[in-house]
């Protein structure tokens, strides 16, 4: 997926990040910001407890397009699947907003989009 | 002998073309001409480029050749780009884009050991996971995973993080708050245009728009605090890098991470939660946040609370278990605890302020807001024999203490060591982060 302000999944993932002060920069600029840089990220902390503090973000990022972006689920995706995909990249230090987007935008159907075909 | 030299040069850099050949069409992504020359003046100085000299076939110390450009920050830097960019596209390989993979440079500090290449790698794949309603609770769901993960030093000796983990975890996650619920249709389409306006602006113009605030305004009005937790039990296979350390474990662990986003971003105690208000280990460092300029008022964060798991097991040395030179060659229960913890102390900028100087409107782009981490894991084992204690392999100890910003210098330094750790270590560590 290319990262653009004309794709509702990348500025979805981006205004959350925002809104939950994970990430600050501007839009262009936070393709590349890896996860490793998030306010959540702990150094040092054990992949056990990663897990837990990335389940808690991933399951406000699902709050968030369910209830700020009005998304629906794509066909053959659910909340669980959509909460365990995000909560698999939060716990890679080097995978990128962009990357989290991918995610977002397999998962989730915003009112945007034409067709969840 | 110049011009072969060059033509010499030229065969490698085509050599990295030639693995990696959708560069033409993917620029923007794709390491720059310029560092591929890197990478080739790399290979050139460790050797991998010259001629078989009489009797001396080039690839005779391929290994240490290698471990050389893994010792190289921008090479290995260049390398994981190139794996993650073209190895791993999705036209191909699929099969390992859900594994993060990564050459790494290792460096244990106290010994003046030189630093070796190696690699990271974790793996963590869901086998099933199943959501159900429970009373009280936003999301339940129940999750079978399986994961692998850990770090390989080309020398073992200099990898402080001798800990490979490969387990099944079957667990219960469950949370509870987070949002107040959906927005009204006014406020949707007025977060909906105001993201969209605010995608067009730079990080420099970000920070100071009016809009930006509005926007934080009105989205952090629906936010409430969230409790999570997960319950949940493990098959572990535990070793060190060589195998030479090899457990079993079979245990259960309960994890608890608790966020206070109603109001996280007040500035005085009385705009901040009931909740932030008990955040006692956040005290000191809004003390300083106060006294630095950085809040108005003494206003410790609830986004900031210390998370903490705990866990006990039963675990099965397989071989060279250290207790066993102490006579103790048996199954041994272990308990475990590990709290971590993040915060902000200080904004740069606002210290730049204070100083007097205006200089430094553009070092405030880069200094930022500096925060203080800490992770702190204890091990015990239950009813360890008077031998296995007197040998200090009953406890372990290990913290890792941060401070600098995200994106920017830093400071680190860790104390203590994890059950496979050959040494205990005082390590610091001094050094800059980039955005790339």
């Amino acid at each position: 997926m290319k990262w653009t302000n004309n794709n509702r999944a990348c500025v979805a993932t981006w205004s959350a990040l925002l809104v939950l002060d994970q990430n600050s920069e501007g839009f262009a600029e936070s393709e590349n910001v890896k996860i490793g840089t998030f306010k959540f990220w702990v150094k040092g902390e054990s992949g056990e407890l990663r897990k837990s503090r990335a389940m808690q973000l991933a399951t406000m990022l699902d709050n968030i397009m369910q209830n700020f972006e009005f998304a629906k689920y794509e066909e053959g995706s659910d909340k669980p699947g959509a909460i365990n995909a995000m909560c698999g990249v939060l716990t890679e230090d080097a995978k990128t907003i962009a990357e989290l987007g991918d995610v977002i935008d397999d998962n989730y159907f915003f009112p945007s989009e034409k067709t969840n075909a | 002998m110049r011009s072969a030299r060059s033509a010499r040069r030229i065969l490698v850099l085509f050599s990295l073309l030639a693995v990696t050949p959708v560069y033409a069409g993917d620029a923007e992504e794709s390491p720059t001409f310029g560092e591929l020359l890197q990478v080739t003046n790399l290979l050139d100085n460790a050797g991998m480029s010259r001629p078989a000299e009489a009797g001396k076939p080039t690839l005779l110390n391929v290994d240490k050749q290698v471990k050389k450009i893994l010792s190289d920050p921008v090479a290995v830097d260049i390398i994981n780009r190139v794996i993650k960019k073209e190895v791993l596209r999705d036209d191909g390989w699929l099969f390992l884009r859900d594994i993060d993979f990564k050459f790494k440079i290792f460096d244990a500090t106290d010994d003046g050991t030189p630093l070796s290449g190696g690699f990271a790698y974790a793996y963590e794949k869901d086998i099933r996971d199943h959501e159900f309603q429970v009373k009280g609770l936003d999301y339940a769901d129940l999750d079978l995973s399986f994961s692998s993960r850990g770090n390989v030093a080309f020398d073992s000796d200099v990898n402080p993080e001798d800990f490979l983990d490969t387990k099944i975890n079957f667990g219960f996650y469950g949370s509870h708050g987070g949002t107040r619920g959906p927005m009204t249709p006014e406020d949707h389409e007025r977060y909906i245009t105001l993201t969209q306006e605010l995608s067009n602006l730079s990080t420099a113009e970000l920070r100071t728009s009016p809009k930006k605030q509005e926007l934080l305004k009105l989205a952090r009005s629906y936010l409430t605090n969230q409790v999570g937790f997960d319950l949940g039990g493990k098959v572990a296979f535990e070793t060190d890098q060589t195998f030479s350390h090899r457990q079993m474990v079979y245990g259960g662990e309960l994890g608890l991470v608790v966020s206070g986003w109603e109001r996280f971003d007040a500035t005085t105690w009385n705009e901040t939660s009931t909740l932030a208000k008990f955040n006692l280990v956040d005290y000191p460092f809004a003390v300083i946040r106060w006294a630095t300029g950085f809040d108005q008022g003494f206003a410790p964060r609830g986004l900031n609370f210390p998370a903490g798991r705990t866990g006990i097991g039963l675990v099965d040395p397989q071989n060279d278990d250290p207790r066993a030179a102490f006579g103790d060659h048996s199954s041994f229960p272990r308990v475990d605890a590990e709290v971590s913890f993040r915060t902000p102390v200080v904004d740069a900028s606002n210290l730049l302020h204070l100083s007097g100087g205006n200089l430094l409107d553009n070092l405030k782009l880069i200094l930022d807001v500096i925060y203080v981490s800490a992770d702190y894991r204890y091990y015990r084992e239950i009813g360890a024999s008077n031998a296995v204690k007197s040998a200090n392999l009953a406890e372990f100890n290990y913290v890792v203490a941060t401070v600098g910003s995200t994106s920017g210098p830093f400071f680190s330094y860790l104390d203590g060591h994890l059950p496979f750790d050959r040494t205990s270590d005082q390590i610091y560590e001094v050094g800059y982060k980039f955005h790339f």
